[in-house]
């Protein structure tokens, strides 16, 4: 279904089962929808996260020496392309991420930090990394960051080995006690970005009627914790919070819609029914946030922890999960490599679409950063060692790819984390259990 | 994390067993227990002072533990001498009896509880008559102790802007206000659904398709487009001559296309046409896009049966199928129409100016009282009422009313389930919880949903606190349809059935699953248990039942003739078959398997963790990496050769040595729940065991074995269920109320009624906790 003011002659999304989605929105949105146009001075800096589930087979991801990243490992070629753009990092470690679990590899994979054991609502980590990023860049953007994921559906009795859920669902984390849902709709994602609909007369009496709804329902807050012991008012000025950021964020899609018109698009009509199309699809939002400037903080969770999805568009038709667990067997190894590779090349394609989106003097490549990886190493022993690491984009001029850095010693990815952050500007003297920065990443 | 080492290593510190029963049960600990179980050995991190059973109120949390591990009989483990039973029965009663002399401890719910997205949908639906779908609106809840209703506390900015949004097109649907601009839904069927049958929702004589029930908010022109399910070159499959496509609406037929076979390689005009713009007037509506089936065709006659046709390059579709039904609009909106929403909403319409404010008073004073599920006060109207006047002069009059709605929508008292402490009480203090809060409590139990004005108004009157009156009210709620979410809440989620919808079996092993049998799966079983419930029969019939619900498909899946048809019915064995209670249904062997095999490990564990109650420990942190097992060339290994591994390293055998071979016994059913005698391996090997030691063969002797001790499984149900109606883990001091409710159900033979009238007299349900 398209939902358009004017009817455009060009295909939608998605157009039939199976059909090959497409995305030609890009260069015909490219003016209104370039930040570049309006900043043109300072480059923006994006900051993105992926995050790929149980590990990987470590033999076929890490490519061989250290230095120039000159020959590309086997779960690692579909990156060829863009091969400047991308540093391998070999042999971090997240040491809060044990004792050795899915559901601390995904939580402490932003993180760094501990997971309290509970399946209570009293659960406790970290603020996240992207979170920290966001405090700082998400100023100026509607919104400060986007949480993406693929799992619809959620899964019962799979994620109960003593944590709550939401360490192993959430990727991004706002306080400890915060964890932030991702969204998987298509659709739903494409509202949040861009509304649905309307003149931007429209749009901004509904901004307004929900500013002033706002402001009630902190009254009625306000209302609330009068009559509440000492300790539940804490939960409730967490809600207060919560009613100021979102505020914040209708001033700011307030200002904007006086700036620029909303991009007329085609709407996602679903979810593909293909997970590589899903993916694609996801990714193409990730390209249009971007290139709007709706966000300049994602995350993206391409599978969960425990997952048992199978893959049998590239021929695995065993779940995940169980793959993993294969005391060995070189043919199970081989197909765990294979889901690797095949993530690796979903990751690739977005980053050959980010090079070929132009932003201001270069393309979306130069100016974003992303992080690729895992929380675990080896998924059939569930450790958190020689994690599967890459760091991809231009980082506005501060990062320069093609190289492989391999530490001797297991480094905190808290490491990487901190650099990252110093990168989009945002200077800290630590974070969770870093150690230090990478001076590699630093030196352009 | 805790370790665990094998009971087998320290056999030899264990005495021998006498056969008398032994009444003084310091002496039992001390000559069945305390061997493994003392301050220098610890073995599972744990030591026990006989002595100490004297007091066991003094650690209640540890002596819970022990009468768990005494009442499964897990313990002495199988093999090293055990008490009688006569014995173990006197220990365990002993220690309870000690146990239930502790003080009430009610425990504490979270002050602060959102309505969990189910519960949000059923509100919206209770308190407006909108059926709205929540999956567009609102993010999903995490799953806490297996329930989605536990992890509820947080409000993210994500999560207001989406109450926010949510609020708006809600408030606008219920008034009949359509958009600014036309918007669109589509509905997608799922790829892996075959449609060369007749489906049970949709008329006779038509085959495939779907049903979107569709609250069109004025009256208006709407636009219907239906498309094509295509192949990966977007050609419409198994179109080879021409076909009818139908449009209904309210089951009668409104329009009918003809769709021809295209002639070239582009499909992209085949189903161009399959689009209408008809007047429909406002309110819900039943929209179905089908094929009228044709008589006798000789290809939809001549075929295997129940082969999924989907995929093209295994099983291509043989006919067309409905890929999307789409509805666009309102075009020209002349009236909003007389809906149920409306009706709902405005129960008085001004005749005057000054009559609108007293009316807009009235609208807002009942929609206020059963969203916020209170009586109201003029402090609650005083803000919907300023929205009123805001918008009154742009909006008109009805317009005003839908944003008082909203402001209703998106209030923190129709979000969030509060329950506050009474002023000026001690702290840590039980009391009873007021009349109000228990009417919610009950709603959201036994409906998901809000009070209605029957338990509201008992509530307001404080009656509902009387025994008489509660049971009343329990029984009224239980007779009523909206309990249906006890099992399609409730149930779902204690049987793991929703994580069907992700079950995706390879499709080289098993080419016959598709979708329609994934739904048939879940239809099974949730007929199991509404029948369970609705007959109120005992709910050990969950798993001895003789009966079971099939429709053809199922019943050709599970081999059983002379079933025909989309519709299911309830079909009594009257000997032993593999199919009845829940542990030989498809639903349950389904996600307890793996894609490509059975998993007896995960099938051990969901009887454990479901039925009887004795989860196994998490894994332990490092997981040892197992030698593969591959055995000789030219042999297939069975599936228990395969996972012997994990018995044999000290590190995983504690746990698998219990979960494993409850899982063989379910092996006679392979990895989609059908029956097998043999699988690559030779011919199946189905005898297993519990970890009290019986050993038995097949489902049918796991069967006996479990309903030998029925009290295990009503204690697993009713922990489960109590989790649920409580929305918080249920913990040591909830052990002599979960007690209690078994021993009184136990009276009834474990009537669904008498569980549920447990649960809801007990100390956890009525009390609380104070800070």
């Amino acid at each position: 279904m398209i939902v358009t003011r004017k009817a455009l002659p060009r295909r939608t999304f998605l157009r039939g089962v199976g059909a090959a989605v497409s995305l030609p929105l890009l260069d015909a949105m490219a003016p209104a929808l370039t930040a570049q146009s309006k900043t043109a001075a300072a480059p923006v800096r994006r900051l993105g996260f992926v995050y790929m589930p149980m590990g990987a087979h470590i033999p076929a991801w890490t490519p061989p020496g250290s230095g120039a990243l000159t020959s590309l490992s086997p779960s690692l070629q579909s990156l060829a392309p863009v091969i400047d753009h991308v540093t391998v990092v070999t042999n971090t470690e997240l040491r809060n991420a044990y004792p050795g679990t899915h559901a601390t590899s995904n939580a402490a994979f932003l993180s760094a930090a501990r997971a309290k054991w509970t399946e209570s609502s009293d659960y406790y980590l970290g603020t996240t990394v992207d979170q920290v990023a966001a405090k700082a860049l998400g100023r100026e953007t509607r919104l400060p960051s986007l949480e993406l994921a693929m799992d619809l559906l959620t899964t019962l009795g799979q994620c109960d080995n003593g944590y709550a859920c939401v360490y192993q669902n959430n990727l991004s984390w706002s306080s400890p006690t915060t964890p932030l849902p991702a969204e998987a709709h298509p659709r739903v994602v494409f509202e949040r970005l861009f509304g649905d609909g309307g003149t931007a007369q429209d749009r901004r009496a509904d901004l307004r009627d929900n500013l002033s709804l706002l402001d009630w329902v902190r009254n009625d807050i306000a209302r609330l914790q009068r009559r509440l012991g000492p300790s539940d008012r804490t939960k409730v000025s967490d809600y207060l919070d919560s009613v100021r950021e979102v505020e914040r964020r209708i001033q700011r899609a307030e200002a904007s819609l006086a700036v620029d018109a909303l991009p007329d698009l085609d709407r996602p009509v679903g979810v593909p029914a293909s997970y590589a199309d899903h993916a694609r699809l996801m990714f193409d939002l990730q390209v249009l946030a971007l290139q709007g400037d709706v966000t300049r903080v994602i995350t993206f969770q391409l599978a969960r922890e425990t997952s048992n999805r199978t893959y049998p568009e590239i021929g695995v038709t065993e779940a995940h999960h169980p793959l993993t667990h294969n005391g060995g067997n070189p043919d199970s190894l081989a197909k765990v490599a294979k889901i690797n590779a095949f993530h690796v090349s979903l990751f690739a394609g977005f980053l050959q679409k980010l090079k070929a989106t132009p932003d201001g003097s270069g393309s979306l490549l130069d100016h974003s950063v992303f992080l690729y990886g895992s929380g675990m190493g080896n998924p059939d022993v569930h450790d958190h060692i020689n994690l599967p690491i890459l760091v991809a984009g231009g980082g506005a001029g501060k990062h320069k790819g093609g190289r492989h850095i391999r530490y001797s010693e297991p480094t905190p990815l808290a490491n990487l984390h901190l650099t990252l952050l110093e990168k989009v500007g945002v200077k800290l003297e630590s974070f969770a259990d870093s150690q230090g920065k990478i001076p590699e990443l630093l030196s352009v | 994390m805790r370790t665990f080492r094998f009971w087998a290593h320290v056999a030899s510190l264990v005495v021998a067993a006498s056969a008398a029963a032994q009444t003084d049960s310091p002496a039992v600990l001390k000559r069945y227990c305390v061997g493994c179980h003392n301050t220098k050995i610890r073995n599972a991190g744990f030591a026990l002072d006989p002595a100490a059973i004297l007091t066991p109120a003094s650690d209640p949390e540890s002596w819970e533990k022990v009468v768990r591990k005494l009442r499964g009989r897990f313990m002495p483990p199988a093999g090293l001498p055990r008490p009688d039973e006569s014995t173990y029965r006197s220990l365990v009663s002993n220690l309870e009896s000690a146990l239930d002399r502790r003080p009430i401890d009610p425990g504490r719910t979270d002050t602060f509880r959102r309505l969990s997205r189910t519960e949000y949908r059923n509100a919206i639906r209770d308190l407006l008559a909108l059926d709205v779908d929540v999956t567009n609106l609102l993010p999903a809840d995490e799953l806490s102790h297996g329930f989605d209703n536990i992890t509820v506390g947080e409000l993210s900015p994500t999560l207001l802007e989406r109450y926010l949004n949510a609020a708006q097109r809600i408030a606008r649907l219920a008034l009949g206000r359509p958009a600014r601009s036309p918007g669109g839904e589509t509905f997608n069927l799922p790829p892996d659904l075959t449609q060369e049958q007749h489906f049970d929702d949709l008329p006779l004589g038509t085959r495939g398709g779907l049903v979107v029930r569709y609250t069109f908010p004025v009256d208006a022109e709407y636009e219907f487009v239906i498309r094509l399910a295509r192949d990966r070159n977007e050609h419409v499959e198994g179109l080879r001559e021409s076909h009818e496509v139908a449009l209904l609406l309210d089951g009668r037929r409104i329009e009918t296309f003809t769709v021809r076979p295209a002639r070239g390689t582009d499909h992209d005009g085949v189903d161009r046409h399959l689009k209408v713009r008809l007047p429909v007037t406002a309110g819900p509506h039943a929209v179905a896009a089908t094929f009228p089936q044709r008589p006798l065709l000789l290809l939809e006659t001549e075929r295997q049966p129940y082969q999924a046709h989907f995929n093209m390059d295994r099983h291509p579709r043989i006919t067309p199928a409905v890929y999307s039904l789409t509805v666009n609009g309102p075009y020209g909106a002349s009236a909003p129409g007389d809906t149920p929403s409306r009706r709902r909403v405005l129960v008085c319409r001004p005749v005057s100016e000054p009559d609108e404010e007293v009316c807009a008073a009235r609208i807002f004073s009942q929609l206020a009282r059963r969203a916020y599920r209170r009586p109201v006060t003029k402090e609650d109207l005083a803000a919907p009422l300023r929205f009123f006047r805001q918008a009154r002069g742009e909006r008109g009059f009805e317009g005003a009313i839908e944003m008082g709605l909203r402001a209703i929508l998106v209030s923190p008292e129709f979000l969030f389930r509060v329950e506050q402490d009474p002023p000026k009480i001690a702290p840590r203090t039980a009391y009873n919880i007021s009349d109000i809060e228990l009417a919610s409590r009950l709603s959201f139990f036994l409906w998901s949903s809000i009070p209605d004005d029957d338990l509201l108004a008992a509530a307001e009157r404080g009656q509902l606190s009387d025994p008489e009156t509660l049971q009343r009210q329990v029984r009224r709620m239980l007779a009523d349809p909206r309990s249906q979410d006890l099992t399609a809440n409730f149930a779902q989620q204690w049987l793991y059935l929703r994580n069907l919808a992700s079950a995706s079996p390879d499709m080289r092993l098993f080419a016959g699953f598709d979708d329609n049998l994934r739904q048939a799966f879940r239809r099974e079983t949730e007929l199991l248990f509404e029948s369970i419930r609705r007959e109120d029969r005992s709910i050990l019939d969950l798993l001895r039942a003789n009966y079971t619900f099939l429709n053809e498909r199922l019943a050709k899946h599970y081999g059983i003739a002379g079933i025909y048809g989309s519709r299911f019915r309830r079909v009594v064995f009257d000997k032993a078959e593999p199919r009845g209670g829940l542990l030989r249904h498809g639903s349950i062997l389904t996600v307890t398997s793996y894609p490509n095999r059975t998993s007896p490990v995960l099938r051990g564990k969901w009887v454990l963790d479901n039925i009887i109650g004795l989860p196994p420990p998490p894994p332990p942190a490092a997981v040892p990496a197992l030698k593969e097992n591959t055995g000789t060339a030219g042999k297939a290994l069975s599936i228990r050769e395969r996972i012997a591994e994990h018995r044999k390293n000290p590190a995983c055998a504690g746990c698998h040595a219990l979960m494993d071979p409850v899982g063989f016994a379910f092996e006679n059913y392979d990895a989609v729940g059908r029956w097998r005698t043999h699988d690559e391996s030779g011919a199946i090997d189905s005898s297993g065991g519990l970890p009290d030691g019986s050993r038995f063969d097949g489902v049918a002797g796991l069967q006996q074995a479990v309903l030998a001790r029925p009290e295990l499984f009503a204690t697993t149900f009713t922990e489960k269920m109590l989790t649920y109606a409580l929305g918080r883990g249920v913990e040591h001091y909830d052990a002599p109320a979960v007690r209690r409710i078994v021993a009184g159900a136990r009276k009834e033979d474990f009537r669904f009624s008498s569980l549920v009238t447990g649960i809801v007299t007990s100390a956890p349900f009525r009390m609380r906790r104070s800070q």
